[in-house]
């Protein structure tokens, strides 16, 4: 009695194991990226294209996404790399389209050895506000250089993969992007 | 009630450990939600890491959590659950590289970074542990080599999981949850501490000694311990318990047996130990004297767990150790209730406790049906098997208001079991003592 007992609870927790991982996944991919569009279209769709709020959004999504491997002061660490140079990619039209993608679509090379995992799920405006404060907060850039959410939005759909957004990086130069 | 009770209360103390790690997960800063499949790998990989976690809490022979279900149950549960647990594990970084093929360079050590290296040495550490317990027998693995290095394993695998996740969970993104985490994990790892450090330093103010083993018949020796200035070790008829024979009681040889002497005398217990391996076999030799050291009472196979108007034992070959301290007990305590003994093994020559069952015959309300493979010529009891035809014979006609016992090999426990549940004895009078503890 207490075996069949016993095995219908190692069964009872597998299900819930498994089952539990699953609703957490389908929450987290599904309902609350959902739920998080909402609020954050409301907050920010009707601000002027050029003067939307990133500052505070674009330092909490850090917080959220990037710091574990980029580190707080952005200096990355070991096979991570430093993004201490983004207002360099910013100054240029190329930059500027390499910075977006390699967000939207990952990214692999052979300089880095950990991939940049793709974060197109993320919504265009905070990715525009997570490059623009990296940008300012860890480099110079320009205002006129910042970016807004429609930048983002141009660069959806092209359906490249992470060693094709590699290949459109633009060329080193000495005060160019590294 | 009680065990009912205490049984509820552990199971769902369980289930809010094991639930923990979601919730802390969504205490924020919560990372962005990402795709179904790679929320779905993490949440996995979290599930194993909790799991394999809570491995060393389920080896650690706390009575009082293992009681209400017995101790045999929880190992039996301990060796299911790990696969479930691996199982998870192995799923984690399957679904990332399916879900995206460029993370495939992660699986190489060298292409990888460090939170993919510990990654792969858990991974891989894991792998090796399952099949050194599924295949030890196959394999050979010495059983105390075979403890030490599942030990020793078991630890390496939590701690290079920890450090993977430390290292690569964006779930694990703040100070304070990095510190709950690595604080949990440590204490899983102590519990093994406390099983092997901690535990033989209190079974050393509580040591016994070999006053005295006796030879059974049938390659069964009964060895008996006496207690070393202290009050004994009370237990219920047909638990066991770990037994150490050493000068110290941190050696990793330990082996589990049955009492097999009444549960009435607590400064004096015997055990029925039958010579099946090396540490069994030589049982016979040990000299009074020696020390031993007792881990005990386990298990939940005893009559006074299951009160009923009387009892139908099922014994296969060592399988009788139980029950020679439920009939010693009964003997002692003048208790009237009929019990039919079915006994099984090869031949006469090798049933032990044959002379001590004669003697119990006087005392207790005792039947003893012998059933043997290869009886004597002038024979003119049971032969062959407990089968189904022995039972329609041998059964007392009653409605069965007794409980059915079972302990022996697993095939004859598993045919008796099948027979009384086909001549209609319901499932919670069966108990049976799954004996597979390695």
């Amino acid at each position: 009695m207490r075996h069949i007992l016993a095995n219908i609870m190692t069964y009872a927790v597998a299900v819930l194991l498994f089952s539990g991982a699953a609703a957490f996944a389908w929450m987290r991919s599904a309902q609350l990226t959902i739920a998080g569009e909402e609020s954050i279209i409301a907050r920010y769709q009707p601000a002027e294209a050029l003067t939307f709020e990133w500052h505070d959004l674009g330092r909490a999504s850090y917080q959220r996404n990037c710091m574990n491997c980029h580190r707080s002061d952005g200096s990355g660490w070991d096979q991570y790399p430093p993004v201490t140079n983004a207002a360099e990619f910013l100054a240029s039209p190329q930059g500027r389209d390499y910075l977006i993608d390699l967000h939207v679509y990952g990214l692999t090379s052979s300089r880095w050895r950990a991939p940049m995992p793709p974060m197109g799920h993320i919504l265009d405006v905070e990715l525009a506000a997570v490059i623009n404060w990296i940008a300012t907060e860890f480099g110079a850039a320009a205002d006129s250089d910042l970016l807004v959410p429609a930048d983002v939005a141009a660069r959806r759909g092209l359906g490249l993969s992470p060693a094709a957004v590699e290949t459109r990086r633009p060329p080193v130069g000495p005060t160019g992007p590294r | 009630m009680d065990r009912t009770i205490a049984g509820i209360f552990w199971i769902l103390l369980y289930l809010a450990v094991v639930t923990v790690p979601v919730f802390l997960m969504l205490v924020p800063p919560v990372p962005s939600g990402r795709g179904f499949w790679l929320e779905f790998s993490v949440a996995l990989g979290f599930a194993g890491l909790t799991q394999i976690g809570l491995q060393f809490l389920l080896i650690a022979r706390f009575k009082r959590v293992t009681a209400p279900y017995g101790i045999d149950i929880i190992l039996r549960y301990h060796r299911q659950i790990a696969m479930v647990a691996v199982a998870a594990v192995v799923l984690h970084p399957l679904i990332l590289v399916i879900d995206n093929p460029s993370r495939l360079k992660l699986l190489n050590p060298l292409g990888g970074n460090w939170a993919s290296r510990f990654a792969l040495l858990s991974l891989l550490v894991l792998l090796i542990t399952v099949a050194a317990s599924v295949y030890r027998e196959r394999l050979r693995l010495d059983y105390e080599l075979w403890r030490l290095t599942h030990i020793g394993l078991g630890v390496a695998a939590i701690v290079f999981a920890q450090l993977h996740a430390s290292m690569a969970g964006l779930y694990i993104n703040t100070p304070w949850k990095q510190a709950i985490w690595i604080v949990m994990a440590a204490a899983m790892v102590g519990f093994i501490m406390y099983l092997r450090l901690l535990k033989p330093i209190r079974q050393e103010a509580y040591s016994w000694r070999v006053v005295e083993t006796r030879d059974e018949g049938g390659d069964t020796t009964t060895l008996v311990l006496e207690a070393d200035g202290h009050g004994g070790t009370k237990f219920q008829p047909g638990q066991f318990a770990w037994i150490k024979l050493s000068d110290s009681p941190f050696t990793l040889e330990e082996h589990p047996f049955s009492f097999s002497s009444s549960a009435e005398t607590t400064k004096r217990i015997e055990f029925g130990i039958k010579a099946l391996g090396d540490f069994s076999a030589a049982v016979a030799d040990v000299r009074p004297g020696t020390p031993a050291y007792v881990d005990g009472p386990h298990g939940a196979f005893s009559m006074d767990r299951y009160e009923a108007a009387g009892y139908i034992f099922f014994a296969g070959g060592v399988g009788i150790t139980p029950f020679m301290s439920m009939l010693r007990t009964m003997a002692d305590r003048n208790d009237p209730r009929p019990v039919l003994l079915f006994y099984a093994d090869r031949s006469l020559d090798e049933t032990a406790f044959r002379k001590d069952l004669d003697e119990l015959q006087e005392k207790v309300d005792l039947e003893v049906v012998y059933v043997l493979e290869e009886p004597p010529e002038d024979w003119d009891g049971e032969e062959g098997f407990i089968t189904p035809e022995v039972l329609d014979r041998r059964l007392p006609d009653e409605g069965f208001e007794r409980d059915c016992m079972i302990c022996g090999p697993p095939p004859m426990m598993d045919a008796v079991h099948e027979a009384l549940l086909q001549r209609g004895v319901p499932q919670d009078r069966i108990q049976i003592e799954r004996f597979a503890l390695a």
